[in-house]
């Protein structure tokens, strides 16, 4: 199907969204009354950068998603999927050769070590709880902790326990604060007999780390072909900050990272966005889609990102009756357990975490009826800024934003539609908790994108700083890559060196302070 | 179409394939053997459902990693059976200790951290070193309890050292004492002593908690019933809620040991 002749050019949606947000962005700073949220420079900038970041994103996801509605998707420019086809699957994945092998070693070795560093004691949850973090004046010395197999884990695990017994059949049916993740303690609970509370966690961290970073290789390299950005990409999340903060602590956000990622590379391979398939081929495109998203959501509420994901990149050119599909699927599965859980084991699913999305939605209309200075306060007490540079520090935001004119559009577009499907949520989320580990599931976006500017730097640097062959300039290239990630893998590994102030912003973001 | 060349390649084993779906076919299977009902109901759950999902997902990665995802569910599904390792209960984070005679002490030792950096940049910062106590309710004398150490009478407890929430006023919460610099001098330990004020007529609770990282052993903490000496290590793996943190002038804590 060819869009090209059909469809009139018309503005992008992305710099729509842009454009919206600077116009509303400035009209809530400059038409609702002067407040100390504007009182200063570095606070105005702060409101500014939250008041356009969640205007952006939200008008980016309402531009796609209502691009369903043929009306208006032809008033924006045809996606580039419409007009060239996606290149087949595996014509630049994984190609089995020696090179690719040696990558895959080297990338386990670096999550292996990052996750040992950072365990026990030194785990970043956990060590950013202590007084030393300034965070928390309620606990000890050990920060929010218990004691798994005589090991200092983050004090969540505790109430894992009963779910874990749940499983292996030592403990009844007992309702607790987790029984929406209860499939990332199913699979502790298969390893718990061998290795014990503390290491089957662990361990299932480690599996969701290392498959993240596989997932971001294989989409860095399916969607960036002929670059580097998929390994640059896969080695930012060998060293990323929100799994060296996770590492060993008893948490379901490595487990739903991954799963995730693997999301992502599932809907690739199954050509959910291809809109030439035969019938066959459209329902495993929509079924392994759904079931995907509906264990990420078993996990964590991994299905959420996943899903606003698929309807802003999906919306301009999938049909709305697979989108519903995929996303009634998805909802289904995760239903599924509920419905099991409170009929035949009599687990509440209320109470605790269970109930966090509910309180964030009715915490947002008080707000919205209390009126624009309200709202508008909201963005400075609650700095969505601090959020977002909570999970992702400014080197690699600065490296993001070059990375979007680095990219081909088609990757731009997906990469763009990951970041606004995964901090909806998190913004939504933040006048209850403000949650970098929830803003985190951009993490493929964002280092993808920095990943393809530091590709795109180290040629250019490459080019200019030798004249000799090929041979040299892809090792002058390599040498400049090596560089800037050592940099950034520096500031992630601060904590080594006692400074845990990237773990207290990624646990709690950084509010206003710059 | 959509052409996936690892499906034609010739690496693509069919027969690992179906190898792999048989054992996983097994594990699920195996897992289905459960005690209880509930524990049937929840495995058969989650086996379902992962099962199936690993089946669309790992069903398009390659045969030998199809193998290793199944042999391993596998071996795990019967490590249940055949691997004796009950959850083990953690120790409890908040526990209580009752003082409710003037011969009751709780004893606390702390061997402050002088050659790390941590302790020396608060120290040299002029950090202001307080005792922190954990105990229930509002303290006030003289129903309340008197802290000495190394043989120094320091404070008896009191509503202007509360510190942190207490949701309640019966809550457990900390007390924040401060100690003089000059304590530290020439002293390579702190002996905390904690009792109940000669006048008080009501019990008194102290907290206690975990212990990860004792300055002074595991043994460190103990608790004198008026007969014998009772370490919280041995009882309940833990240790009272008595520790030392060195602060800046802005509240910031340098450190926190116990």
């Amino acid at each position: 199907m060819n869009f090209q002749n059909r469809q009139p050019l018309g503005p992008r949606r992305d710099l729509a969204a842009g454009a919206c947000a600077f116009a509303i962005a400035g009209i809530a700073i400059n038409a609702v009354r002067p407040d100390d949220s504007v009182s200063t420079v570095p606070l105005l900038l702060d409101l500014a950068v939250s008041l356009w970041a969640t205007i952006w994103v939200a008008v980016f996801a309402m531009l796609s998603i209502g691009s369903v509605i043929p009306g208006v998707r032809r008033m924006f420019a045809p996606d580039p999927e419409l007009v060239e086809p996606d290149p087949p699957v595996g014509s630049s994945g994984f190609r089995s050769g020696k090179r690719d092998w040696c990558f895959a070693i080297l990338l386990a070795l670096i999550c292996v070590a990052e996750w040992g560093t950072h365990g026990g004691e030194r785990n970043g949850f956990l060590a950013s709880s202590r007084p030393e973090a300034g965070m928390e004046d309620w606990t000890a010395a050990d920060g929010y902790a218990t004691v798994l197999d005589g090991h200092p884990a983050q004090g969540d695990g505790l109430f894992l326990l009963n779910l874990v017994g749940l499983f292996t059949a030592e403990r009844p049916s007992l309702s607790g604060e987790f029984d929406r993740r209860a499939g990332h303690v199913w699979l502790a609970s298969l390893l718990q007999r061998p290795l014990g509370s503390y290491w089957a966690f662990a361990l299932v961290n480690l599996a969701g780390w290392y498959a993240s970073a596989i997932g971001v290789w294989w989409l860095g390299r399916h969607r960036w072909p002929q670059t580097w950005t998929g390994e640059l990409a896969a080695v930012m999340v060998a060293t990323g900050q929100g799994f060296i903060f996770m590492s060993t602590a008893p948490q379901a956000h490595p487990a739903a990272f991954g799963a995730f990622v693997t999301g992502l590379v599932l809907f690739d391979r199954l050509s959910l966005w291809s809109l030439v398939q035969t019938r066959r081929e459209r329902w495993e495109a929509i079924i392994g889609p759904a079931w995907m998203t509906g264990i990420a959501g078993l996990l964590y509420f991994g299905h959420i990102p996943l899903l606003l994901m698929t309807w802003i990149f999906g919306g301009p050119r999938m049909r709305v009756q697979s989108l519903v599909a995929v996303s009634a699927g998805a909802f289904a599965i995760v239903t599924a357990w509920q419905v099991v859980g409170e009929n035949l084991l009599g687990l509440r699913f209320s109470g605790g975490n269970n109930d966090l999305a509910g309180g964030a939605i009715r915490i947002w209309l008080r707000i919205m009826s209390e009126g624009g200075w309200s709202l508008r306060w909201q963005f400075h007490a609650g700095s969505i800024r601090g959020l977002l540079v909570g999970a992702f520090y400014y080197p690699w935001w600065i490296l993001a934003v070059i990375g979007i004119y680095a990219s081909p559009r088609r990757s731009r577009t997906w990469a763009l539609a990951i970041l606004a499907g995964t901090l909806l949520p998190a913004i939504a989320f933040s006048p209850q908790f403000r949650l970098p580990r929830a803003a985190y599931f951009a993490f493929p976006a964002v280092y993808l994108l920095a990943g393809a500017s530091v590709s795109m730097i180290s040629q250019m640097i490459a080019t200019r700083i030798t004249a000799r062959d090929d041979r040299w300039r892809t090792a002058a290239g390599l040498v400049a890559c090596a560089v800037v990630i050592a940099g950034l893998a520096t500031l992630t590994n601060l904590d080594l060196a006692g400074d845990q102030t990237f773990n207290v912003w990624f646990h709690e973001a950084q509010e206003n302070s710059w | 179409m959509v052409t996936d060349i690892r499906v034609n390649s010739p690496g693509w084993n069919p027969r690992l394939i179906m190898m792999a779906r048989g054992i996983t076919l097994a594990a699920i299977a195996i897992q289905m053997i459960a005690p209880t009902f509930e524990a049937l109901v929840s495995r058969l759950t989650f086996a379902t459902i992962y099962g199936i999902g690993a089946h669309v997902i790992a069903g398009r990665s390659a045969p030998f990693v199809q193998l290793a995802g199944a042999t391993t569910y596998l071996l795990a599904s019967i490590a249940i059976y055949v691997i004796d390792r009950p959850v083990a209960d953690p120790p409890s984070t908040l526990w209580g200790q009752i003082v409710d005679d003037t011969r009751q002490e709780v004893a606390h030792r702390i061997i402050p951290p002088y050659g790390t950096h941590q302790w020396q940049q608060g120290w040299a910062s002029d950090g202001q070193p307080f005792i922190y106590v954990c105990a229930r309710g509002r303290l006030e004398p003289p129903e309340t309890l008197v802290l000495t150490v190394n043989g120094s009478a320091i404070s008896a407890l009191n509503t202007s050292q509360m510190f942190g929430p207490r949701p309640q006023p019966e809550s457990v919460g900390f007390y924040r004492i401060p100690v003089p610099r000059g304590l530290f001098t020439g002293s390579p330990s702190l002996d905390i002593q904690v009792r109940r004020d000669e006048r008080a007529t009501l019990p008194l609770e102290i907290c206690g908690t975990i212990t990860a990282r004792p300055t002074a052993g595991f043994e460190s903490s103990r608790f004198f019933d008026g007969t014998s000496w009772i370490s919280p290590w041995t009882t309940r793996q833990g240790r009272f809620q008595i520790e030392l943190r060195l602060e800046g002038p802005g509240g910031h804590v340098f450190g926190a040991w116990y």
